[in-house]
């Protein structure tokens, strides 16, 4: 008896298992259709008119620790703190805006590369693999500038994953590079 | 009971003119060769269903094509999913070698297969044999819809272009084989389905791959407007992201 409610019990599992994996499958398939009729309308033209026109040196300024030593020793405390998570505010702000634009940059280029062209598709997955290495960057970016947010003028260090980090995005990137398609 | 047998002629037809289209597709494409295995797939889904309009059914003959066709299909979809590995992924010298294997291990349980379809004519153990060719059946279906997942992933998050013939492969696989799962399991263990609704799910399910497979064999795709590459300063905020995270660091 107890051995029959046990088949039954991984029969039911199974089964949902299945049910849920087809539903997953028939939906990725659906967002793949939807999502890809977007990038076939975007331009150029789409591009100057939904970019943020937002200045690196700007950013670089915004996390500069010699700024940011130079405000800490010159302002009250404070005003040193509220002013510091103003601009790590707007920095994160930036970053957020950097992360849409290399998203719209990708679907600029995967358009570009279904024109054929040989050169062009180069340029696109150059492009892509910028963008997409941007987009690493600017996640570890947001969490770091959340710490900063949180506790400000804290000397705060992460252990140095960094060769690490930096060798699954060159991998990465030559997976980009090496697409091919029939 | 007419109009499901009706319906079911009419399904049966409607992959008969598919399978012609997209063998056509592909020879007009001059795919032949770069998709051997998917059109030997089509060709021979499409030899098995012609012939068995002509076959009384039921009968020992009917059975028998359906079911040697059955396991023929079934290995050749699974070479279809390694052909479409060449194209989806770049061609790494590690890849190539696990592609080969997987091949040649693919290639082994084709013989395996075969040779337990004639040993199922042969002795008393024929529907035990049955039994496991349908769980083979129902296990490459498995591994198409995780296929299709992960293929959907990588050109998504790769920025893939998705107007390949490939592509459109895998789809079909994947969407046949997610539909025929659930319904499988919709009937078999939830007893949600009758005898003539499965027939019919089955049939809608791969005329609903044939579709997918001629829209991709048959279009032509539209040039898109011209899209030249805007002058972009990634490079700049990628040195500027990576020396802040840098800071972070500390350097053992």
């Amino acid at each position: 008896m107890e051995s029959r409610g046990n088949r039954l019990h991984s029969t039911m599992v199974s089964t949902l298992l299945i049910l849920a994996l087809s539903v997953i499958a028939l939906a990725i398939v659906w967002s793949l259709l939807v999502q890809n009729s977007q990038t076939r309308t975007f331009t150029v033209r789409d591009w100057e008119e939904k970019k943020h026109p937002i200045d690196v040196q700007v950013f670089r300024n915004l996390v500069d620790p010699k700024e940011e030593h130079y405000l800490e020793l010159a302002l009250p405390l404070d005003r040193f703190t509220s002013f510091h998570r103003r601009r790590t505010r707007l920095a994160l702000r930036m970053v957020i805006l950097a992360k849409e634009n290399a998203e719209m940059l990708t679907r600029l280029a995967v358009c570009a590369k279904t024109k054929n062209d040989p050169v062009l598709t180069r340029e696109a997955e150059r492009l892509i693999a910028a963008a997409t290495l941007l987009r690493f960057n600017l996640l570890l970016a947001k969490y770091c500038l959340f710490i900063r947010w949180a506790f400000p003028g804290s000397t705060f260090a992460l252990p140095a994953v960094e060769a690490q980090y930096h060798k699954v995005i060159e991998s990465f990137l030559r997976v980009q590079q090496g697409g091919c398609q029939t | 009971m007419i109009f499901s047998s009706l319906l079911t002629h009419i399904l049966w037809w409607f992959s008969i003119a598919l399978e012609i289209a997209i063998v056509f597709g592909i020879v007009r494409r001059k795919l032949l060769f770069a998709l051997p295995f998917f059109f030997s797939y089509i060709l021979s889904m499409l030899c098995r269903d012609i012939v068995l309009v002509f076959i009384k059914y039921p009968g020992n003959l009917y059975a028998r094509i359906y079911w040697y066709g059955e396991v023929v299909t079934v290995l050749l979809a699974l070479a279809v999913i390694f052909e479409t590995a060449k194209y989806v992924f770049p061609q790494y010298p590690a890849l190539k070698v696990v592609l080969k294997v997987a091949r040649a291990l693919g290639a082994i349980a084709g013989l395996v297969a075969i040779l337990m379809m004639l040993m199922a004519e042969v002795t008393p153990e024929g529907d035990h044999i049955f039994n496991l060719i349908i769980l083979a059946e129902r296990s490459v279906k498995f591994v198409e819809v995780i296929w299709l997942i992960l293929v959907t992933s990588v050109i998504t998050y790769y920025g893939n272009n998705w107007r390949q013939c490939s592509i459109g492969i895998v789809a079909g696989l994947g969407v046949h084989a997610a539909l025929t799962l659930a319904v499988f399991e919709l009937r078999t263990h939830a007893n949600f389905v009758s005898d003539i609704a499965f027939v019919l799910c089955n049939l809608a399910a791969y005329n609903a791959a044939a579709v997918i497979w001629t829209f991709f064999f048959l279009s032509t795709w539209r040039s898109l407007p011209s899209t030249d590459l805007p002058e972009t300063d990634l490079s700049e905020w990628n040195h500027a992201v990576t020396a802040y995270t840098q800071q972070w660091y500390r350097r053992y």
